[in-house]
C-alpha cells in the first residue's frame, strides 16, 4: 500500500519517460543531461542544501545537547516549544522574514543599534536569506533526531568515559562519535528537504532546480519535459538521504529509559557554552517570533480582518483535506512502520524505500498526479479533492512511517510473543491488543501528518480542481500581491489550526499514554 | 525461575489484565477513530456528489490577481445564480500556467471560460483551437482593435507598461522617461529589476519589442540589461515591493501594481515611459481578455459570464478597483485618478503581431536571458 500510494504515481510517470526513451532515445537523453542552465540551477540547489544541512546541524544538535545536559524550568519551556517551527509551513517562515528584513526594516534598525548605523545590511532576497529561513523551518527535525540518539546512549558508557577524561574531551571523544549516526540522518533529512522545497526559495527569489521544474511545466504543459531535468537532482537526494540513514537502523545503543547520560555541560569551554547557549536564544527567536510577528501585522488581539470571512470556505477546505490525507496516511503508514521495526535483515533497504518519497520535489508530485488524472479511467477524480488528498498523502508517508516507527520502537517485543502464547483470535487480538499498543503510533502519525497537509503548497499548486482552493494557495497567490495583513491573518489562522489540533491530540496523549516528548 | 522467563511472565500476565478488560481507555477511543475514517470518506465523496448535483455552474481559469476576479466572479454569482468554480494561477507562473493546462485538457476540457490578464497567450491559445466562438452583446461597443475578428476573445479593462521608481534614492532629474534608459550606463549592477520576461505581461512586453523594433534591437536591449545585472524576480508585485523597500531603485512593471504602491503612501513614482519626441517608442496597453473554451461543460453558463466580463459596468467597476484598469470603450465613468486610453501613446504593433512573435521571443529569452 505505502508503494502504491506514494511512488505509484511516480512510477507511472517513469514509465512513461521510459517508453519516451524507447521511442527516441536522443530526445529522451538529452532532457535529462543538464544544460548550461540547469546545471547552474542545480548547482544553486546543492549549495543551498549544504548549507541548510551545516547550519540545520549545528543549531538542531548544539540545542538537543544542551536539552539532555540537565533540567529546570526553561529547559522545560524550551522542550514544549522546540517543535514548533515545524508547524509553521516554510513559506509563513519566509513571509517573517520578509516582514523584519531590508532596507530600514527591524532587523535593520536593531543592528543599527548594535553596531551603528549603515554597518550592516539585512537583504529580504537571496541566498543567505534563503538558508537561513530553512534552518530555521528544519532545525527541530535534527533536534529530535539527536535526542532519540542522547536517549539511546548507556549512560554508563557516559559515566565511564567521564572518570577517565574531562568533559569536553568526553563530548569530543565519546558523545559526538555515539550520536553521529543520528546527526548524520539529520543532516541527510535537512538535505533533502532543502532540496525539495519550492515555496521558500520562491518567495526570498533564490532560483534553484525545483523552481525551473514548474516553470517549465507551466510553460510546456509536458510532465516528461518538465520532469527529466530534474532526475540527476532526485537520484542524488535518494542516493544521499540512503547514505545518510544507512547508520540508524544498525545502531544498537540501546539506553536505559530511567537515567539520562550524564553530559557535564557545566564544566565545558566558554565558547562551547555560549554556543549551546545561543542555539536556545534561535530556537526560541524561530518558535515564537513567526507567530508574533504575524499577530502584530494583523494586530491581534483586535478584531479578526475581513480576509478570514472571504476565506472560510478555503479554510474549511483545508482542514477536511488535511483530515482526509492524515486518516488515509496513517493507515498505511503505522502498518509499515511495523514492517520496518520488525524486519531484522532487510530493515536499512525498507527503511531506505520508506524516505525515497522525501527526495522527490513537490512539485514532481504534482506533475505525476496531473499526468495520472490525465487518463480516462480516472478522470471522474479530477473534480474532487481525491488528487489532492493523494498527493498530500504521498508527500507526507515517510513522516507518518518515521513517527510511527519512533513509537512502536518503545513497545517491548515480548509483548507480541505473549500474544502469540495465548492464542487469540484475530479480530480479538486486533480490538484487545494491537490497536491499543499501536494506538500511540497511530495518533502521532497522525498528528504529525495532518500538520505537515495543512501546509502543503508545492504539489497542490498543480492538482487543485476548479473551486477546490486551499488556504496556503490562497496564502501564496496573496503573498505576491502584497496585501500584507490578510496574508498575516489567514496565516495566523493556519497555525492557529494546526497549535489548537496538536495541542489537543498531545494533552490526550499525556492523559491516555503518558507520552512524553 | 530464569530471568528470562519471569519477565516472559510479568508480560503475560499484563497481557491477560489487557485481554479481560474490554473497557480500557484505549478502547473507548476507537469509536471516534472509526467515525474520523468515515468522515474522511465522506469528504471525498461529497466532493463528487456536490459537483454533479449543482444545476448552474462555470469553470473559469483567470490569470487575473485573485485579489481583483475573486470579488469580480463572486458578484457574478450572487447576480445570477451562477456557481463559480474558478482556477487562480500563481505569480509565478501566471497566464502561461493557465494556458498549458488548457491545452493539457483539450481533448476534454474541464474548463468553460478564459479570462486573462493579457491578450498574447489568449491569441495563440485561438490559434491551437482551444476557444470558440461568441460575439457577446455586452461587447459591442468595444474597439475593434481589442476584439478578435473571428469573435474568438473579448478585451477589455486595459492596463499599461510603466516604470516604478523609488524617489528616495533617485533624484527628479534622473528619473528614466524611457525603458531603453534602464539599460544605459545610468544605473548600476542590480539596480533595476524586471519580472521574468518567460511569464505574464513581462512576456508579453517583451514579444511587443521584438514586434515593433525588430529581433536585432530588441535582443541588443535585453542583452543590455543582462549587462546591467538586472535582478529577474518572480513577478509585476515582486518588483513593486522591491522598488518600495528600496531593493532596487526602479523596475519594469504594470499600472495596478505601480498604482497599489502609490495608494498605500509609498515613496514612489509611476513613469508612463516613452511618451515624448525624444522616445517615441510608446507603450504597451494590454487589455484583459475573455473567452469562452471549445467543448466546455456548461456553454451556456460559459456565454451568461461572458456578457458579464465584457458589459460597461464591469470596466467600470475594474477602474474603481485597486488596479485602476482603463476602459478600452468610450464613455465609461471612472476616478480622476486613472488615466483615459486616448491619452497614452501606445506601441504602434497589433495584438495579433505582439501574439505572433511570442514563441520566438521566448525561445530567445529563455535561451539567452539567464537568470
Amino acid at each position: 500500500m505505502f508503494m502504491a500510494v506514494s511512488l505509484l504515481p511516480i512510477g507511472i510517470l517513469c514509465a512513461a519517460w521510459a517508453a519516451w526513451a524507447i521511442a527516441d532515445p536522443p530526445s529522451a537523453l538529452a532532457a535529462v543531461l543538464p544544460s548550461e542552465r540547469t546545471s547552474l540551477l542545480l548547482a544553486n540547489s546543492l549549495v543551498l542544501a549544504a548549507m541548510v544541512a551545516l547550519l540545520a546541524t549545528a543549531l538542531g544538535g548544539c540545542l538537543a545537547i544542551w536539552l539532555e545536559g540537565g533540567d529546570g524550568t526553561l529547559r522545560g519551556w524550551v522542550r514544549r516549544l522546540y517543535l514548533l517551527p515545524l508547524l509553521i509551513p516554510p513559506y509563513i517562515h519566509a513571509l517573517s522574514w520578509m516582514s523584519v528584513s531590508g532596507r530600514r526594516q527591524l532587523l535593520e534598525q536593531v543592528a543599527a543599534i548594535l553596531v551603528g548605523p549603515n554597518r550592516l545590511q539585512v537583504p529580504t532576497y537571496g541566498l543567505w536569506p534563503t538558508a537561513l529561513v530553512m534552518t530555521f523551518s528544519l532545525y527541530p527535525v535534527v533536534t529530535t533526531l539527536v535526542l532519540s540518539g542522547i536517549k539511546a546512549i548507556d549512560p554508563e558508557t557516559m559515566e565511564q568515559a567521564l572518570l577517565l577524561g574531562s568533559a569536553w574531551r568526553c563530548a569530543t571523544r565519546v558523545l559526538l562519535p555515539l550520536l553521529a549516526p543520528w546527526i548524520l540522518a539529520g543532516a541527510g533529512i535537512a538535505f533533502v528537504l532543502t532540496i525539495v522545497e519550492y515555496g521558500v526559495p520562491s518567495a526570498l527569489q533564490y532560483n534553484n532546480q525545483v523552481m525551473e521544474v514548474y516553470a517549465t511545466f507551466s510553460q510546456s504543459g509536458n510532465p516528461l519535459e518538465a520532469m527529466a531535468p530534474s532526475v540527476p537532482l532526485v537520484v542524488a537526494a535518494i542516493a544521499l538521504l540512503a547514505a545518510s540513514q544507512a547508520a540508524l537502523p544498525s545502531n544498537r545503543m540501546r539506553g536505559t529509559a530511567e537515567r539520562r547520560p550524564p553530559i557535564a555541560i557545566a564544566f565545558w569551554p566558554k565558547a562551547a557554552r555560549a554556543a549551546l547557549l545561543a542555539s536556545v536564544g534561535l530556537a526560541l527567536v524561530s518558535s515564537v517570533g513567526p507567530v508574533a510577528i504575524l499577530a502584530s501585522r494583523v494586530g491581534f488581539p483586535g478584531p479578526p480582518p475581513s480576509a478570514l470571512a472571504s476565506a472560510s470556505s478555503d479554510l474549511l477546505r483545508t482542514v477536511a483535506i488535511a483530515l482526509a490525507a492524515a486518516t488515509v496516511s496513517t493507515a498505511i503508514a503505522v502498518p509499515t512502520a511495523v514492517a520496518v521495526v520488525k524486519a531484522s535483515r532487510r530493515s536499512a533497504l525498507l527503511w531506505i524505500v520508506c524516505t525515497i518519497p522525501l527526495a522527490i520535489p513537490s512539485p514532481i508530485t504534482g506533475i505525476a498526479m496531473v499526468h495520472l488524472g490525465n487518463h480516462p479511467w480516472l478522470d471522474w477524480s479530477q473534480q474532487t479533492v481525491l488528487p489532492i488528498v493523494w498527493a498530500h498523502a504521498a508527500r507526507m508517508l515517510p513522516f507518518g512511517v518515521f513517527a510511527a516507527s519512533t513509537q512502536i520502537r518503545r513497545i517491548d517485543p515480548l509483548l507480541w510473543d505473549a500474544l502469540h502464547m495465548h492464542r487469540v483470535g484475530v479480530l480479538a487480538a486486533l480490538r484487545q491488543v494491537h490497536l491499543p499498543l499501536l494506538a500511540p503510533a497511530l495518533w502521532k502519525s497522525w498528528l504529525l501528518v495532518f500538520v505537515l497537509s495543512l501546509g502543503e503548497l508545492g504539489s497542490t499548486l498543480l492538482v487543485c480542481p476548479p473551486g477546490q482552493g486551499t488556504l496556503p494557495l490562497r496564502i501564496y497567490n496573496l503573498m505576491h500581491y502584497g496585501a500584507g495583513d490578510a496574508v498575516a491573518a489567514l496565516a495566523l489562522a493556519l497555525l492557529g489550526i494546526a497549535g489548537i489540533t496538536s495541542a489537543l491530540t498531545l494533552g490526550i496523549g499525556r492523559r491516555v499514554w503518558r507520552w512524553t516528548l | 525461575m530464569t530471568v528470562f522467563a519471569r519477565r516472559h511472565l510479568r508480560r503475560a500476565l499484563s497481557l491477560t489484565r489487557l485481554l479481560a478488560d474490554p473497557t480500557t481507555r484505549c478502547q473507548r477511543l476507537l469509536p471516534p477513530v472509526a467515525a474520523l475514517t468515515l468522515l474522511c470518506l465522506a469528504i471525498i465523496l461529497s466532493s463528487t456528489a456536490c459537483r454533479s448535483a449543482s444545476p448552474e455552474t462555470v469553470v473559469v481559469y483567470t490569470s487575473v490577481d485573485q485579489v481583483i476576479s475573486e470579488p469580480v466572479l463572486k458578484e457574478f454569482e450572487a447576480a445570477s445564480g451562477v456557481k463559480v468554480e474558478a482556477v487562480y494561477d500563481v505569480e509565478a507562473a501566471k497566464t502561461t500556467g493557465l494556458v498549458s493546462r488548457l491545452l493539457a485538457e483539450r481533448s476534454r476540457p474541464r474548463a468553460d471560460v478564459f479570462w486573462s490578464s493579457e491578450f498574447a497567450q489568449t491569441i495563440f491559445l485561438k490559434g491551437q483551437g482551444v476557444l470558440e466562438a461568441y460575439r457577446s452583446p455586452s461587447a459591442a461597443e468595444i474597439p475593434a482593435e481589442y476584439r478578435d475578428p473571428d469573435g474568438h476573445w473579448t478585451g477589455f479593462g486595459a492596463r499599461a507598461r510603466v516604470i516604478l521608481v523609488n524617489t528616495d534614492l533617485v533624484q527628479q532629474d534622473k528619473h528614466p522617461r524611457s525603458i531603453f534608459q534602464l539599460a544605459d550606463g545610468t544605473w548600476g549592477e542590480g539596480e533595476v529589476a524586471i519580472a521574468n520576461p518567460l511569464f505574464g505581461t513581462t512576456a508579453t512586453h517583451a514579444a511587443a519589442l521584438f514586434a515593433q523594433m525588430g529581433d536585432q534591437k530588441a535582443a541588443e536591449f535585453f542583452r543590455s540589461l543582462l549587462q546591467r545585472k538586472v535582478m529577474v524576480v518572480d513577478g509585476n508585485s515582486v518588483v513593486r515591493d522591491m522598488v518600495v523597500r528600496g531593493e532596487v531603485k526602479a523596475g519594469l512593471t504594470d499600472t495596478d501594481d505601480a498604482h497599489e504602491a502609490i495608494a498605500k503612501g509609498a515613496h514612489v513614482r509611476m513613469i508612463i515611459p516613452d511618451q515624448d519626441a525624444d522616445h517615441p517608442l510608446g507603450t504597451l496597453v494590454i487589455p484583459n481578455t475573455a473567452a469562452i473554451v471549445k467543448g466546455g461543460p456548461h456553454p451556456s453558463t460559459a456565454r451568461k459570464l461572458i456578457d458579464y466580463l465584457t458589459s460597461a459596468e464591469l470596466e467600470s467597476r475594474l477602474a474603481r478597483s485597486g488596479s485602476l484598469q482603463m476602459p478600452v470603450r468610450r464613455g465609461v465613468s471612472t476616478p480622476a485618478e486613472v488615466p483615459a486610453l486616448s491619452s497614452l501613446k501606445p506601441m504602434r504593433v497589433s495584438l495579433q503581431e505582439i501574439a505572433d512573435r511570442l514563441p520566438f521571443s521566448s525561445q530567445w529569452l529563455r535561451e539567452n536571458f539567464l537568470r
